[in-house]
């Protein structure tokens, strides 16, 4: 009994056990949610916006918060779009794409690290400068079309679930060894603890920051790619969703808002819970007014059922 | 003046006079307290005794219980057995704020000036003098300045922010604040860390002058000559026992630190080495002509195997140039040599690689991630000797770096697992310590290395570091403590105005010397 | 030091504490000014151009307020977009014509906004969690309360509501208003509870153990900045003549933006109400010249994160500049 408490106060435990409950939930009573196909594109969802939740872990393990990836989705969606219908083949076009998104990261870690920018205030002045310059190239209607490799990258489907859940598997299994088994993980957690501790003992803080951002970037680059090749077009905002749903993700899995605390594999977690979440708002189709506030409040009790067990930890 | 015998010894506060007063004159009656945590006791029967012009000073080594005496005598905590009887009263549950009602005004090591309202804004805060509602500035800076001249702080401006003091000076003007609350009973823990001896003095002045209208102090200070210049009566506690009660004359130094450890004053340091040996000596740093920021003109040179002192009064750029040591700090001008090699130290990454290793002076914020566990501190500076050429770690390799450094340090802690925020002081400064000494390193900066910490856990780190430089590693340590410099130091350096003053060698080195070099500036000719 | 900081620095030297700090704000203001009135001259010529400026400075000027009391006891409110949508729609089903209706409209804006303010600012303190976050889940909340009360711009502005705040007057109702809501903030600033907010943002712990109740300031802090938020509605309402549930998108960032040139400081306990009107006038003043330039407008949005960027960043460059090291 004590041994069963002690595992559910691992907030980690505890969102793996919450997204089978509510899987299974909706299983049992939601009708069509037991079929494998839903399931499978349930997963599908997850996976693409599973990357920008990667980065947005690293970001606030590390004590920052990235409010740019939402416009970072749509950036890499629409220069991958734009690149393939500039002739690119799909590896250049993903290349350049990728580059383009990581100096995105390496422009918010210029800021954060020189101008001692907030991190909040410099991703969301980011954003800004993103949406501003894409509205500006594109006038407002970014090129249609991504081509097969794109669409197959993303949907193909020759191991039951989609290529793009089995990418983001494997960029997971890279960055929870990069968290938790190598010393950048260590000095990624160090950072967000306690910054001045982490420079004396000689971390290259300002290249870590680097690191961070630029990884966030990269990781958010891939969600609009793959998002790309998923719809095979793509909008100005594709990725406007997802500045709540990554950070709600993070949160749901666990990892504490502050910083330096927290499993990084609860992530996946947090991202199918986050998923499932608004498919059953969904399928309840509840208008937009309400679907607002249900995730707002969300987000709020979650934060505050965690805030409360740090106290008592 | 022993009145009862036993266990729990009691004693009236007596004026210097020696007038006798009777129990309804004392205003704090402590009657057989005790306090447990977690069914951790703490603290256990203990009985202190103030009346008016009592000044009592509290001795013990860190987690003696003298911090929890004091929390439950100003209503921080509840106390668990035993009486609390304030001013008559008996107080069984208490706030802070009830107990400032009561006249019980604490002033904590810890600053609580608030950087952004100006100087009299922060004496007031909270007390505000009111004018139809309104905060009367004009009457506020006018207090203000006249709690200001009393210590002697001419140039402080009621209306500048308290952002732009010294430490030194917004420790005074906490003093300031507390004596403008008018208190009966003046808690003092550690509220005089940051002052150096002239400061201290203004402060004692004050207090005597206080004490004549009956303010009674209860004092906390590892500067054991403090004590003893200002209180007339000590209580020394043990592991949450009180070992005794007496009035001070009663009590000399030597027979203090046995009843504090167990063990006599000359065993704190250790013997000295003949200095003329340590300083033919090859060198490992040498520093020509060079400037850290505010600090200018350098020079100076490290021996292998050397304790090098710094002192000083404080803030006069002690700091930079051990900053400036570990790389946090560029060379802005002149030559830094490292084992005859012309070295730049770009950040302290470098200064590791060097085989440099620097203890900062706040080690909770700057020294350790006190939320983690000890494990993850220990082996922080040596995660690259721990790694495989992607930087994963080795656990294997890890678990006995890990096992290594704690068991060669005695760290009282349940285990490696255990978070170093529930470490006691001394047992953290261990930490800081283990975690740099992995890196072996070749020079080892000290910024106070023992402030805060109980008598023995000093006598181990004192042991540590004679045989660190025995080994031929060379230590630079910045005190403010001048019995430390005396004890350790083969040579002392002393900083004033952001320039090297004066350098002392072991032989030349006593208290008097040492204040000299740090107050009066060098004859540049002479 | 050369000649130019030299004389720079007499001037501070001459001036009284409160107006030191905002030497830099009033410099770049008084350059803006000048911007503005050239790209504008009419200003100078008639005075009825006055109605129209004004009316296009006031919102994110009370915006601005509201921000900057948030950065006082050093939080950011990233809901202030969403709640000033919310607090629109409210004002533009509650108000009615005739004047007590109108004044009843006006009271239930007001309260709603400080209602707001109670709602964040109780969550903010007693769920201990930091303010982005909450605020940032808040804008998704006061986004979709905002679609309850108004699905589409509409409600229902009393014609003499609209007239009044555009009418010709000896000075323009909005800027009586942003005179009240200062002189308002004069006053708390000179109470405790003034004190207080500077105090905690300065130092939450120390103000606490100083007796001071951390919680009830924040809140009423919180209560306060709604108030102006609800300010900023009631001037936008009578310019749009309906309540309008995505209208307060625009003033988000905006608002951050115009706190920090108005010289609004994220660690807490630093500016000046008065800075936060004069911030609000030179990030307006620099989007003017924009348009003026002819730029498209999908500009602005580049716009405003750079000015949010470079405010803070030249502020960080001057303090190292000005040998702030040994600070």
């Amino acid at each position: 009994m004590n041994r069963c408490r002690e595992w559910l106060k691992d907030t980690t435990n505890l969102a793996y056990l919450t997204m089978i409950i509510v899987w299974l939930i909706t299983v049992v009573t939601i009708k069509g949610f037991a079929r494998l196909g839903h399931n499978v594109s349930t997963l599908q969802t997850a996976a693409l916006m599973g990357f920008a939740v990667l980065g947005q872990a690293v970001v606030v393990i590390s004590g920052g918060i990235d409010m740019s990836v939402s416009e970072i989705i749509t950036l890499g969606s629409v220069t991958c779009a734009a690149c393939i219908k500039a002739g690119f083949s799909a590896p250049a076009a993903i290349g350049l794409t990728l580059l383009a998104c990581m100096l995105v990261g390496a422009f918010n870690a210029t800021s954060i690290v020189f101008l001692k920018v907030p991190p909040i205030i410099q991703t969301v002045a980011a954003g800004c400068i993103i949406e501003g310059t894409l509205l500006v190239l594109t006038n407002g209607t970014p090129p249609a079309g991504c081509g097969p490799v794109l669409s197959w990258m993303s949907k193909g489907k020759p191991l039951v679930v989609t290529n793009a859940f089995w990418i983001w598997m494997l960029m997971y299994a890279i960055l929870w060894w990069m968290m938790n088994r190598s010393k950048f993980g260590r000095y990624i957690y160090a950072i967000g603890t306690n910054v001045d501790t982490a420079k004396n003992s000689g971390v290259h803080v300002k290249k870590m920051n680097y690191m961070i951002y630029m990884l966030s970037g990269l990781c958010a680059g891939v969600s609009g790619i793959l998002m790309l090749g998923n719809i095979g077009s793509t909008y100005l905002t594709i990725g406007d969703p997802y500045q709540l749903y990554s950070i709600a993700s993070v949160v749901i899995g666990g990892i504490a808002i502050t910083g330096g605390k927290g499993k990084f594999s609860g992530v996946i977690a947090g991202t199918i819970l986050t998923v499932l979440i608004r498919d059953i708002l969904n399928v309840m189709s509840i208008s937009e007014a309400f679907r607002n506030i249900f995730q707002g409040f969300l987000v709020l009790t979650l934060l505050l059922a965690y805030g409360r067990e740090r106290k008592a930890g | 003046m022993r009145l009862f015998g036993g266990s729990s010894r009691r004693i009236f506060a007596l004026i210097a006079e020696g007038d006798d007063r009777s129990l309804k004159d004392t205003f704090l009656q402590v009657k057989n307290v005790g306090k447990s945590f977690f069914g951790n006791r703490v603290l256990s029967n203990v009985s202190v005794e103030l009346g008016p012009g009592g000044f009592l000073a509290l001795i013990g080594e860190n987690g003696a219980g003298k911090s929890t005496l004091i929390n439950l005598i100003t209503g921080v905590y509840a106390y668990d057995e035993g009486e609390i009887w304030i001013d008559g009263k008996l107080c069984k549950t208490i706030t802070p704020a009830e107990a400032q009602k009561l006249g019980i005004y604490t002033v904590r090591q810890e600053l609580s000036i608030n950087p952004v309202l100006t100087v009299s804004q922060n004496v007031f805060l909270g007390h505000e003098i009111l004018r139809y509602g309104l905060v009367d500035k004009k009457k506020m800076d006018q207090v203000t300045r006249e709690l200001l001249d009393q210590v002697r702080l001419k140039h402080i401006d009621p209306r500048q922010d308290a952002g732009t003091l010294t430490m030194a000076e917004k420790q005074m003007l906490e003093f300031c604040k507390a004596v403008y609350q008018r208190p009966k009973l003046l808690v003092l823990d550690e509220a005089t860390s940051a002052l150096d001896d002239d400061q201290v003095r203004i402060i004692f002045d004050q207090l005597r002058e206080l004490q004549k209208e009956g303010l009674m102090v209860i004092f906390i200070s590892h500067r054991l000559h403090e004590l003893y210049e200002i209180c007339n009566i000590m209580t020394v506690l043990k592991d949450g026992q009180q070992i005794v009660t007496e009035p001070i004359q009663s009590l000399d130094e030597d027979r203090l630190i046995s009843l504090m450890t167990g063990r006599a004053i000359e065993d704190l340091f250790p013997a000295k080495r003949d200095s003329r040996k340590v300083q033919s000596a090859p060198e490992i740093v040498r520093i020509e002509n060079g400037s850290f920021g505010k600090c200018k003109n350098i020079d100076l040179t490290i021996k292998k195997g050397e304790i090098l002192g710094i002192g000083g009064l404080q803030g006069q750029g002690q700091q930079t140039v051990l900053e400036g040591l570990f790389g946090m700090r560029r060379l802005d001008k002149g030559t830094m040599f490292f084992e005859g090699e012309p070295t730049v130290l770009r950040g302290p990454s470098d200064a590791m690689e060097k085989g440099i290793a620097y203890l900062p002076a706040e080690r909770k914020t700057e020294g350790l991630f006190v939320s983690h566990p000890i494990a993850f501190n220990l082996t922080f500076a040596c995660l690259g000797s721990l790694c495989d050429a992607f930087g994963t770690i080795i656990k294997k390799k890890e678990k006995e770096e890990i096992g290594r450094a704690f068991d060669s340090f005695s760290i009282k802690a349940s285990g490696p697992g255990q978070i170093v925020s529930e470490l006691s002081g001394g047992n953290q400064q261990k930490v800081v310590l283990a975690k740099w000494l992995a890196r072996d390193p070749k020079l080892l900066l000290l910024n106070e290395p023992t402030r805060g910490i109980d008598v023995g856990t000093k006598k181990e780190i004192y042991e540590l570091m004679a045989s660190l430089a025995e080994k031929g590693v060379s230590i630079v340590m910045i005190s403010s403590d001048t019995m430390e410099l005396i004890g350790m130091c083969d040579r002392v350096i002393t900083v004033y105005e952001h320039e090297i003053n004066q350098e002392l060698l072991s032989d030349d080195l006593t208290e008097g010397s040492l204040v000299k070099a740090s107050v009066f500036r060098r004859d540049r000719d002479g | 030091m050369d000649e130019h900081t030299r004389a720079i620095e007499s001037l501070k030297d001459r001036l009284p504490g409160q107006h030191k700090k905002l030497l830099s704000v009033y410099i770049t203001f008084a350059v803006f000014l000048v911007a503005e009135l050239i790209m504008d001259p009419l200003i100078l010529k008639s005075y009825s151009r006055m109605w129209p400026l004004s009316l296009q400075f006031a919102p994110l000027m009370l915006c601005a307020m509201s921000q900057g009391c948030i950065m006082l006891v050093g939080g950011i409110n990233l809901s202030l977009g969403a709640s000033l949508s919310l607090t629109t729609t409210i004002a533009a089903v509650t108000m009615f014509e005739g004047a007590a209706g109108t004044a009843g409209g006006i009271v239930a804006t007001l309260a709603s906004g400080m209602a707001i303010g109670l709602v964040m600012g109780t969550v903010v303190t007693f769920g201990r969690l930091p303010d982005i976050i909450v605020t940032l889940a808040f804008s998704y909340i006061w986004n979709g309360a905002a679609l309850l009360v108004l699905s589409k711009p509409g409600g229902h502005i009393p014609g003499a509501y609209s007239r009044f705040l555009q009418s010709q007057g000896i000075v323009p109702f909005a800027v009586i208003m942003i005179l009240l809501l200062l002189v308002f903030w004069k006053i708390v600033k000179n109470t405790r509870l003034g004190v207080d907010i500077y105090a905690i943002g300065g130092n939450a712990k120390a103000s606490f153990e100083s007796g001071i109740n951390v919680q009830a300031t924040k809140i009423l802090t919180y209560m306060i900045s709604g108030l102006f938020m609800a300010g900023a509605a009631l001037v936008l309402v009578g310019q749009t003549g309906c309540g309008d549930p995505t209208i307060g998108g625009a003033y988000g960032t905006r608002s951050i933006a115009a706190a920090i040139l108005g010289g609004f400081s994220f660690s807490g306990g630093i500016g000046q109400m008065k800075g936060a009107v004069l911030g609000a006038f030179i990030y307006i003043a620099i989007e003017n010249i924009l348009f003026f330039s002819g730029l498209s407008s999908f500009y602005q949005y580049i716009i405003q994160g750079a000015i949010l960027i470079a405010a803070i960043g030249l502020k960080v460059i001057s303090y190292h500049r000005g040998g702030g090291e040994g600070a």
